[in-house]
C-alpha cells in the first residue's frame, strides 16, 4: 500500500496530466457527436451578451455593406414578384385555405463568427423565445449558412457549414443527381460533392442547389457552383469541387428556416 | 506563491481572454497561405507563469484558463485540452532551453531576466507544441493532418510575432 501511494506521488505529474486530458477528450468527444450538448457555450445568456455587446461595436463598421447587401436583396425580392405568378409560385409556396405553409423564415443576426477551424459555429441574437429550434436549417440573403445546433434563451449557436460535421444534401441544378456535400476545411469556398455517380452528364459551372431530402433546408436554395470534377480509377463515382456562392466570413443577416412539418415527418420516419 | 502574484496572474488572464476572445479572433487574414492563420497568444499566462508552478498545479490553472476560453469559442474541451498539455510539458521545455547558470528559485521565464533570445526561444517552443497539439485536438482525426500542419506553421507565423509584440508593449512580469 505504501508502495502504491509512493509510486502515486512519484508519478503524480503524469497521473493528472492523463486524468485531466481524458477529462476534455471526452468533453471534445461529446462535443463532435454535436446532437445531445450538454454545455451551452455561447448560446447562454453570459456569453452571449458579451458578443451582443462586441457586435454593437463592429456592426456600426459594415453598415454600408449591409446596406447595400439588403437593398440587392429586396430588388431581387421584388423582381421575383413581378414575374408571372406561375412562374414563381412553385407547390411548396402555394397553400389552400387553413393550410400552412411548409416553410417559415425568421430573421437574425449574427454576432459572433469563426471561420478558421475545423469546426465551426456562429452565434445568432434570437433563441428559444423568439421561435428558434434546434435542427432548423440558416440561410443568408444568397446561400446556405449552418444548422441551429444548440438554443438558449435570447441566443443559439449554429453549426457553420464550415464544419467538418456538417453535411448537406444537395443535387446538380436541372440533372436531378444528388449527394452529400461536406466542407474541405481548407478555405471558406472548397467543398465537395460525392456519390454523384460518374456516367452522370455535369460538367463545370453546373449550379449545385439544395436537394431538400434532409427536412432541413427547403429544396433549391442555390450553394455554389462546380469548380472541377474528376472520377478516382476503380470507383464509380465523381469527386465533384464546389465552390460555394456567400462568403461565410462575412456574413451578418442570416434567416433561419423552420420546416413546419419536421415532428411529423421525424415520427414518420421512425416507423 | 503569494497574494500580489495570485492577483496579478488572475488580471492577466482575464486581459488575455479578453483580448483573444474579442480582438484576435476576429482578425481574420486572407489570401493564399493565411486562410489558415489562427492568432493565438493566450498560452502567454501558462508561459509566462514563475518556475516554481508546475505539475497538478499548473495543469490544473491551465484547465480552468482554457475552459473559460472554450466557452465562448464554442469548443468546449479544445483550449483546455492543450493548455494542460501545455502546462504538462513545460518543466521539459524549460529543461532543453535551460541558460548554463540553471534557474534560480523564484525566477520566471521573462524577457527581463533571461534576455530576448532566450525568451524568443522559449515561448517560440512553447506556442509551437501549444499550436500543434490545438490543431489536432480540434481536428480531432490525423486525416487532416495536412492541414494540422499547414494551420500550425502559418499561425506560428503569425501568433509568435504578436506575442512578441505584446511582450514588448505590455511587458509583463511577475513581481
Amino acid at each position: 500500500m505504501q508502495d502504491l501511494l509512493i509510486l502515486l506521488i512519484k508519478y503524480r505529474n503524469v497521473l493528472v496530466f492523463v486524468i485531466l486530458e481524458l477529462i476534455t477528450l471526452s468533453l471534445v468527444v461529446r462535443y463532435n457527436n454535436s446532437q445531445r450538448e450538454i454545455f451551452y457555450g455561447s448560446s447562454s445568456l453570459l456569453v452571449g451578451n458579451v458578443y451582443k455587446q462586441k457586435n454593437n461595436f463592429s456592426q456600426f463598421v459594415h453598415l454600408a455593406e449591409v446596406n447595400q447587401s439588403l437593398a440587392a436583396e429586396n430588388s431581387t425580392l421584388r423582381r421575383l414578384l413581378s414575374i408571372e405568378p406561375q412562374d414563381s409560385m412553385k407547390l411548396d409556396t402555394f397553400f389552400l385555405n387553413g393550410e400552412k405553409p411548409l416553410f417559415n423564415y425568421r430573421t437574425a443576426q449574427v454576432i459572433n463568427n469563426s471561420v478558421n477551424k475545423t469546426k465551426n459555429v456562429l452565434t445568432i441574437n434570437k433563441g428559444a423565445v423568439d421561435g428558434i429550434k434546434p435542427r432548423m436549417g440558416v440561410v443568408d440573403h444568397s446561400g446556405l449558412v449552418g444548422i441551429v445546433k444548440n438554443v438558449g434563451e435570447k441566443f443559439s449557436v449554429i453549426m457553420s457549414i464550415l464544419n467538418t460535421n456538417a453535411i448537406i444534401s444537395c443535387k446538380v441544378k436541372d440533372k436531378g443527381y444528388f449527394g452529400p456535400l461536406s466542407w474541405d476545411a481548407k478555405d471558406v469556398f472548397t467543398f465537395t460533392l460525392n456519390d454523384v455517380p460518374n456516367h452522370a452528364p455535369i460538367s463545370k459551372n453546373d449550379t449545385i442547389i439544395t436537394s431538400g431530402y434532409s427536412y432541413i433546408f427547403p429544396e433549391g436554395i442555390v450553394v455554389g457552383t462546380v469548380d472541377s470534377l474528376w472520377s478516382v480509377p476503380g470507383n464509380d463515382y465523381f469527386v465533384i469541387k464546389v465552390k460555394l456562392v456567400n462568403d461565410l466570413s462575412k456574413v451578418e443577416h442570416v434567416y433561419p428556416i423552420e420546416n413546419m412539418n419536421l415532428t411529423q415527418l421525424d415520427s414518420l420516419k421512425m416507423q | 506563491m503569494d497574494s500580489a502574484l495570485i492577483l496579478k496572474s488572475l488580471l492577466r488572464a482575464l486581459f488575455l481572454l479578453t483580448l483573444q476572445i474579442l480582438v484576435l479572433n476576429n482578425i481574420l487574414p486572407s489570401g493564399a497561405f493565411f486562410d489558415y492563420a489562427n492568432i493565438i497568444i493566450y498560452p502567454l499566462l501558462i508561459i509566462l507563469m514563475p518556475i516554481e508552478i508546475e505539475g497538478p498545479a499548473l495543469m490544473v490553472i491551465g484547465f480552468i484558463y482554457g475552459m473559460l476560453l472554450d466557452f465562448f469559442t464554442d469548443s468546449i474541451g479544445v483550449h483546455a485540452s492543450a493548455c494542460v498539455f501545455l502546462a504538462f510539458v513545460r518543466p521539459f521545455v524549460l529543461s532543453v532551453v535551460e541558460p548554463r547558470e540553471g534557474y534560480n528559485v523564484n525566477q520566471s521565464p521573462l524577457r527581463q531576466t533571461f534576455g530576448f533570445p532566450w525568451f524568443f526561444t522559449y515561448s517560440a517552443f512553447m506556442l509551437l507544441l501549444h499550436l500543434f497539439f490545438y490543431f489536432s485536438v480540434e481536428a480531432f482525426t490525423f486525416v487532416f493532418i495536412i492541414e494540422i500542419l499547414l494551420k500550425t506553421i502559418v499561425s506560428f507565423v503569425v501568433s509568435i510575432l504578436f506575442l512578441q509584440l505584446y511582450c514588448i508593449v505590455f511587458n509583463p512580469n511577475n513581481q
